[in-house]
């Protein structure tokens, strides 16, 4: 640990609770999410990804769909923790348009069914359109299955258990990275990480919750929206995922006010970065309008209409738009073409 | 007064040393100047009109848009076109008379770079676009009354941004040629706008075929492979395109050293000389009415002025010049606080924006009277 330290008052605690935060290095930061944070989660991915394997491939002729869609739930739950934001191997991998495409194509779903790929190696043929989480979500939606249906869930299962076979094998190699001997390899991860933080915060404000809205105002008629994945109750998971997966790396956990994120023990979020900085008033309004997601997102109803979704969509924007103005140019990383900059 | 206010007043206090004087709207056409833009207000999006008659911009017809717009494009009957920044997803045809929209929403492995542009013919509405799966730039050929896509070209480059229709021959290349600048920044959708491998870096002028999308010509800055080839403007008093550039370089000097400008004449590209540094940043380029380019420069606070070979003149003092247009007469360039008319003698009028809290994105469109 090194620089100075920090004497934090946080003015929604009680005065007698000033806790000394460390200042922390992007080097302290990295190792934080990469050696103690991302690999467990895609350990957990990973787990996920074979009980699905093994789910469809010893099941999926004898059981209901809606057994096998409980288990590609869970493992697209651990898919998205694993993912939002996307870095290090995801990005280098490209494991969203691996494994996560969407919006899925039918066509050419209908296509690769009918192609009866055979092999993993048949499989790199099939265009990612129609493979992956959202392919599957839709073969598995159906009644009933056929044997051709079977083997080709089955190699699509395989397919995203291989992908996180191979993200959790880069992770773990990255946990043993020291961070502390590649100054140019850091600066360019904590960059990523920081630019990433608000890619996946867009991605889902943006791609995932208010572009489906205002694609359906746009096109008139009452169209509904058409969101990510086919149940209401599964884009709500989806989002509450991500968005804890995100909130994880950006807001101090409970008691951390009192205990600091220690160096080479924990995951050090961008909250602790800001208040090791001194930058307290700042972190106070970044844990606001978190706290503010939260709540928007708590209180989203079941079935939400077009304003509740803007209103959330809104409620997120206040982050992205604290984000690109004051958070990351506190902790000295550029934004590539923020919203704050020309094009 | 809060800081805003002060801020505020201090810049509109700088520009009034410009030498400026109370506007009497003798400048412009009776009637006064219709101009369009894209902006930012309140965390909300917006395009729309404004009305330069007397000593300020009265701002007309407004739309809420998704997402922030940045190019736009006045067709003939007086719609207006804007494709969404990059990584856009959607494209739009919208009627100041009246309000009517027109929307088109990416649904292929495309998305939009923010320019959209009409054939010299009229009969096609181009677009810059980027391949999701290969990063590769491409040009949408799209129907210019449905918007939807007819064809597909090559940008023959990665991260296509403006383009522009030859509006006569030039050397080999006949009018209607269509010219590209790919800014050649590799980028991923994975990771949005971040910059990536800034060393693979290929910026590149393109010239195309305006009927095949053939490739009838590339030039690069190959001296210096860190300058972006992003905006372009027709001179056709020198009849040489001017291109603003902004640097990419990781070298903090390299970066506010390196030139905005650079002209193709039909035969080669060129940067601009004997410039002073201007933090190696063209925000947008016009030309000026009596020939030479004006490229607005908001990281120093300056629009610079050079002639039609690119040799710098001088720089006018601007806070945050971004949106440049020009008409027969004037130019204009927009600001933090206000909007300049600089007529062709160099007398200049400021017109304070509407509201403080308006942000303009890089481009003025003039409206023809």
């Amino acid at each position: 640990m090194t620089g100075a330290l920090a004497l934090v008052t946080l003015p929604a605690v009680p005065a007698l609770a000033q806790v000394a935060f460390p200042y922390y290095r992007g080097e302290d930061a990295l190792q934080g999410l990469y050696a103690q944070h991302m690999p467990a989660l895609a350990r957990a991915f990973e787990a996920r990804a074979r009980a699905l394997t093994a789910a469809v491939r010893e099941q999926c002729t004898q059981v209901e769909p809606a057994m096998l869609l409980q288990v590609w739930r869970q493992t697209l739950q651990a898919w998205l923790a694993l993912s939002a934001p996307a870095v290090g191997p995801v990005v280098t991998r490209r494991s969203q348009r691996q494994i996560d495409f969407w919006p899925m194509r039918p066509p050419l779903l209908q296509k690769a069914l009918d192609g009866q790929p055979r092999t993993l190696a048949d499989m790199a043929r099939v265009g990612t359109p129609a493979k992956g989480f959202p392919a599957m979500e839709a073969l598995l939606l159906a009644q009933a299955f056929d044997a051709r249906t079977c083997g080709y869930l089955t190699l699509v299962a395989e397919g995203i258990e291989a992908e996180a076979s191979a993200l959790r094998d880069a992770f773990d190699r990255l946990a043993a990275h020291d961070w502390t001997e590649d100054e140019e390899g850091a600066r360019t991860a904590f960059a990523e990480w920081i630019n990433q933080w608000l890619g996946g915060l867009e991605r889902l404000r943006w791609i995932e919750i208010e572009q489906p809205v205002q694609r359906a105002r746009t096109a008139g008629q009452g169209r509904p929206p058409v969101f990510a994945r086919r149940s209401m109750d599964d884009n709500l998971a989806a989002w509450r995922t991500q968005w804890q997966a995100l909130r994880n790396q950006a807001r101090l956990a409970p008691g951390q006010q009192d205990a600091p994120p220690q160096p080479g023990r924990d995951l050090i979020p961008i909250e602790a970065l800001l208040m090791g900085k001194g930058q307290m008033a700042l972190a106070q309004r970044w844990a606001q309008a978190i706290d503010s997601v939260d709540r928007a997102l708590a209180t989203l109803p079941a079935r939400p209409e077009g304003d509740e979704w803007m209103a959330l969509s809104a409620t997120m924007k206040k982050l992205t738009a604290l984000y690109q103005q004051d958070i990351a140019s506190a902790l000295d990383v550029p934004l590539g073409f923020s919203d704050t900059d020309g094009d | 007064m809060g800081t805003d206010a002060l801020s505020r007043r201090r810049a509109l206090q700088a520009l009034a040393l410009l030498g400026t004087t109370p506007w009497h709207g003798h400048l412009l056409a009776a009637g006064g100047t219709t101009l369009l833009a894209a902006w930012q207000q309140d965390e909300e999006q917006h395009i729309g009109q404004f009305h330069a008659d007397g000593g300020t911009l009265v701002q007309g017809p407004t739309l809420v848009v998704p997402t922030r717009a940045h190019g736009l494009c006045l067709e003939p009957q007086g719609s207006v076109l804007a494709a969404a920044r990059r990584p856009g997803d959607w494209l739009l045809r919208w009627d100041p008379r009246d309000g009517r929209t027109q929307w088109l929403w990416a649904d292929d492995d495309r998305r939009f770079n923010g320019h959209v542009i009409r054939s010299a013919a009229g009969q096609r509405v181009w677009t810059t676009e980027t391949d999701l799966d290969t990063a590769r730039g491409r040009i949408g050929v799209r129907d210019v009354r449905s918007l939807d896509k007819d064809d597909e070209w090559a940008s023959h480059g990665m991260d296509p941004h403006q383009l522009l229709a030859l509006p006569e021959a030039l050397g080999a290349f006949p009018a209607g040629t269509l010219i590209v600048a790919n800014g050649g920044i590799p980028t991923l959708p994975e990771t949005g706008r971040l910059k990536r491998s800034l060393d693979r870096m290929d910026a590149s002028l393109v010239a195309l075929h305006p009927g095949s999308g053939e490739l009838i010509g590339q030039w690069r800055l190959a001296q210096d492979p860190y300058l972006s080839i992003r905006h372009l403007a027709w001179d056709p008093v020198s009849r040489t395109l001017g291109i603003a550039l902004q640097a990419e370089h990781r070298d903090v000097g390299a970066r506010r050293a390196a030139p905005v400008l650079a002209i193709w004449d039909g035969r080669r590209l060129a940067t601009a000389q004997g410039q002073p540094p201007l933090e190696g940043y063209g925000g947008d380029i016009c030309a000026l009415p009596g020939g030479g380019f004006a490229v607005s420069c908001p990281r120093a606070d300056r629009v610079a002025l050079y002639d039609g070979r690119g040799r710098f003149l001088r720089a006018i003092a601007h806070p945050q010049a971004y949106a440049l247009g020009a008409a027969p007469g004037y130019w204009w360039s927009g600001g933090r606080d206000a909007t300049l008319a600089v007529e062709g003698s160099g007398l200049t009028r400021v017109l304070p924006h509407p509201a403080a809290t308006m942000v303009f994105d890089n481009h003025w469109q003039i409206v023809p009277a």
